[in-house]
């Protein structure tokens, strides 16, 4: 029976490798600490790039922006000016012809047999907000013949600028006078929407 | 590795070690990613950098345009000046008014019986300025003649309206008829005029 005794303390053992533990750790430890500082060294150096980046981005923000600014304020103001232009080319024509050709159209159009006695065109404007407002062509008078009345609305219907001003005109009204004499009256009405008021 | 074949010392330095590795982590991920704030806004340096590089793109764009955008107010300035002859200023409108189309009437043979401002209450919210500026014009005239005078009065001022025309037969003459007229014009006309 053979007896093993080890006489040796903690501290006095050797480590059994080809590298000693020491060399090893304190190995770890260089190599730890010199990738640290290499990634520290490329951490500020990007840092240093950014930040030179950002002043100069901060830089060039404070050059530009008062002239974008006055660009964008230049443009907001063309902009409006350019509407208003719109609207009061909306305001004037409002989307027809002018008024002196809607009576010289309709003059042409009425049949000699008739005799008006009151003729309405203009825009005839809503009472309630909210409610649209019309172009109005109204005509009255009186006419020789039962479908002379009949036969001037045809006419002024196929009139393009008198339709294009109130629509289809149609007869409202139509009674004997005397004879063969006819009163009636005769009217169209467009909706205003879309023209400015 | 037994930890316990170990001595203190190296346990110390096996320690040390490991805390270094985990304390290059945390700052390989502190510096990679970028996170520490600057800005008042929590922004850190990278955002605010990519934040500020989209505005300047946006303002180089802008900034592009300049000359157009510069032409275009210039040119709609210069259409709206050149319309603002034809509205009635605030002060004397209807002396202006009243010149206007008492000039058309005489040129077409029209004899004017009268010529009111139309006066509006102004509605809420709405001062009277806003309101279009309105006059009625009344006289006895042919239909051939206010044919004519409307078309003096349109032809002459590309802002005025003719909001109604009412002709109605006169029992006495079948050559004149009564005649009202109502002509508007916008009363204000706002030009803007940017950094001209």
């Amino acid at each position: 029976m053979s007896l093993q005794v080890d006489l040796l303390k903690k501290t006095e053992r050797r480590y059994q490798g080809i590298v000693s533990m020491k060399v090893m750790v304190l190995g770890s430890i260089g190599v730890l600490v010199g990738t640290t500082i290499v990634v520290l060294s490329l951490a500020a150096i990007s840092k240093a790039t950014q930040n030179a980046n950002l002043k100069r981005a901060r830089r060039e923000w404070d050059r530009i922006r008062p002239i974008a600014a006055v660009v964008r304020s230049n443009g907001a103001a063309a902009e409006s000016n350019r509407k208003t232009l719109e609207r009061l080319d909306l305001w004037a024509k409002g989307g027809s012809v002018p008024m002196y050709k809607i009576l010289r159209e309709t003059q042409s159009e009425i049949p000699s047999m008739i005799q008006l006695q009151s003729l309405r065109a203009g825009i005839l404007e809503a009472v309630d907000e909210g409610q649209p407002s019309f172009y109005i062509l109204r005509l009255s008078g009186r006419a020789l013949g039962e479908l002379v009345a009949v036969e001037g609305k045809r006419k002024l219907n196929s009139n393009r600028d008198i339709t294009g001003f109130c629509g289809d005109v149609r007869l409202i009204s139509s009674g004997r006078e005397t004879g063969d004499v006819w009163a009636f009256a005769l009217e169209g009405r467009r909706s205003q929407e879309g023209a400015a008021k | 590795m037994n930890w316990s074949a170990l001595t203190k010392k190296q346990q110390q330095m096996v320690v040390v070690t490991v805390i270094l590795a985990v304390a290059q982590v945390f700052i390989l991920i502190h510096f990679l990613s970028g996170r520490e704030s600057s800005g008042s806004d929590g922004q850190s340096p990278k955002e605010e950098l990519a934040a500020l590089e989209e505005k300047l793109d946006d303002a180089r764009m802008v900034i592009v345009r300049a000359e157009i955008v510069k032409n275009t107010l210039k040119e709609t300035v210069e259409k709206l000046d050149a319309l603002k002859v034809h509205t009635p200023t605030v002060s004397d409108r209807y002396a202006w008014a009243y010149e206007y189309i008492s000039l058309r009437a005489v040129k077409a043979g029209v004899e004017l019986d009268s010529l009111e401002e139309n006066i509006f209450a102004a509605n809420e919210g709405q001062t009277s300025g806003n309101q279009n500026y309105e006059i009625s014009v009344r006289s006895q005239c042919g239909y051939n003649q206010l044919v004519e005078f409307l078309w003096r009065i349109e032809q002459g001022n590309p802002l005025v309206r003719v909001k109604s025309v009412d002709i109605n037969m006169l029992l006495e003459s079948a050559e004149k008829h009564q005649v009202k007229v109502v002509l508007q014009w916008p009363s204000l006309l706002q030009i803007e005029r940017g950094d001209l």
